[in-house]
């Protein structure tokens, strides 16, 4: 089947256009290069397959038990060693970097019984994207489903729903509820790892495989968690890269059961200094709302989040 | 380790694929790299499983509904129900703007300038709106569009028909805005 026949031609009009458009994008790919990366994650994930025929099975059986044979009775070579749990999640902190952009998409799902303002708040069930560099973070969409927000490298929360206006804030000028947000639907990779080293026990998700490409791993705090805290959390971890490929933490909530944040690696985000900013969130010489200017700053909360984040809940 | 027949199929299915994959990802998410990150991922995971499906028949759905799981966000999914309004561009023929070979340099500067103008009205849609319509200009039926985006089909022509609307409005000057129905 030629690309042709997998892409037939667009009616005219509006889809010729959006097509035209499409075509150019296309135009400007180098397609080898995907190809090469594709065909070699794939040469590296394939394994021996034993479907040229019994014959070649039966043979490649009774090979693999005459090795296993003599390696039992004569040679005896010492045990492959196998990592623990624990060194799979040391291993993920050692590799974490704190300068790398990574995206991951976020879900969240709150304990049935939560109060109706912090799920509208929350925005429980809706699927976020979250680029994270160290202990910076950019969530999008943002509240209600517009713009965005994140934290910079200060510590400072920064709001953007729109392009025209964002609102900036110290840690400790934040509105409890947006506090409590801020923990939930943040992601600080390092000093979580670090939280699971010290105070989790930590066990195999699964049987292990050997031939897998990831480790899954589950997390339990010692003792009961204080509301906020995480209660448990399962990390699947890259064997290659280290790499945290997904994430799901269960958070104590303080009205009943854990909340539960799905986290999964989508890649890496192009290395942007304003993507941690609302600078970079909004137009060019729009202004950016602090302290210094307390009655548009809340002006924008209210406008964008209403009453339920500025009074709390 | 892979034959070198199921290279040489599965690396022509890649290429065949590829250039059109990532400018539809490219439109649905923030960064080149993070679109090539996806598709790269989507391709691989589609092809790691080549055997249990038709690759020449199901490849490309199946392709772009996993990279539409990865891009769109579900909660941005519209429902609402709209009036079909599309245009026609002014030559009723179908722009290229990838070919620009025969063109003079004005010609170029035009396509170039339309090209950016389209990109910016694909952009102001929403997501599923913006994957609606694309997929349609991909040569998708509605019940394929439906499929990858996770909707009825229904739901599928009313976000192609909305989204039409909305890139006719806007780029209503640039192409002269003869309406005309289309269908979906």
């Amino acid at each position: 089947m030629t690309p042709s026949e997998k892409f037939p031609p667009a009616a005219p009009g509006i889809d010729a256009v959006v097509r035209a458009q499409l075509d150019a994008e296309a135009s400007r790919v180098d397609a080898a290069k995907m190809r090469d990366r594709v065909l070699a994650q794939l040469e590296a994930d394939a394994t021996p397959r034993t479907s040229s025929g019994r014959r070649f099975a039966l043979l490649a059986f009774a090979a693999l038990a005459a090795s296993l044979l003599v390696g039992v009775f004569f040679i005896s070579p010492p045990r492959q060693a196998m990592a623990t749990p624990a060194q799979v999640v040391e291993s993920a902190r050692e590799a974490y970097r704190a300068d790398a952009d990574r995206c991951y998409t976020q879900t969240l799902q709150l304990p049935v019984n939560s109060p109706a303002p912090l799920a509208l708040m929350i925005d429980s069930g809706r699927t976020m994207t979250i680029c994270t560099r160290g202990d910076r973070f950019m969530v999008e969409p943002g509240f209600g489903g517009r713009g965005t927000w994140g934290r910079d490298k200060d510590g400072r929360v920064w709001i953007a729903p729109t392009r025209d206006a964002a609102a900036r804030f110290d840690e400790s000028e934040l509105p409890p509820a947006v506090r409590d947000v801020v923990k939930i639907r943040g992601l600080e990779i390092g000093t979580l790892l670090d939280e699971v080293l010290k105070d989790f026990e930590l066990s195999w998700t699964g049987p292990p495989e050997k031939r897998a490409a990831t480790s899954s791993v589950t997390a339990t705090r010692r003792g009961n968690p204080h509301a906020g805290q995480i209660r448990a959390a399962e990390l699947v971890v890259d064997k290659n890269t280290k790499l945290i490929r997904s994430l799901v933490l269960h958070r104590e909530m303080l009205m009943g059961g854990p909340a539960t944040i799905t986290f999964k690696f989508v890649g890496n985000a192009k290395p942007d200094e304003t993507l941690y900013t609302p600078e970079g969130h909004i137009d060019a010489g729009k202004p950016v709302y602090d302290a210094t200017r307390p009655v548009l700053r809340r002006k924008i909360l209210l406008q964008n989040l209403g009453d339920v984040i500025v009074n709390g809940l | 380790m892979l034959t070198d027949d199921q290279r040489k199929r599965l690396g022509d299915w890649i290429k065949s694929v590829t250039p059109r994959a990532l400018a539809y990802a490219r439109s649905l998410v923030r960064t080149p790299d993070r679109a090539d990150d996806v598709v790269q991922e989507c391709l691989f995971r589609l092809l790691r499983r080549a055997n249990d499906y038709d690759l020449e028949r199901d490849g490309v759905k199946l392709l772009f509904k996993a990279i539409s799981n990865l891009c769109i966000n579900q909660a941005t999914r519209e429902r609402e129900l709209v009036a079909l309004v599309a245009v026609r561009d002014e030559d009723d023929r179908p722009f290229d703007f990838a070919d620009q070979s025969a063109l003079r340099p004005d010609q170029i500067a035009q396509h170039r300038e339309l090209e950016e103008r389209v990109r910016t009205a694909l952009e102001k849609l929403p997501p599923m709106q913006r994957a609606a319509v694309e997929l349609r200009a991909l040569g998708m039926s509605k019940e394929d569009i439906a499929e990858s985006l996770g909707i009825s089909a229904t739901n599928a022509g009313v976000l192609v028909y909305r989204g039409r609307k909305a890139l006719a409005e806007d780029l209503h000057l640039v192409l002269g805005g003869t309406n005309s129905d289309e269908s979906t």
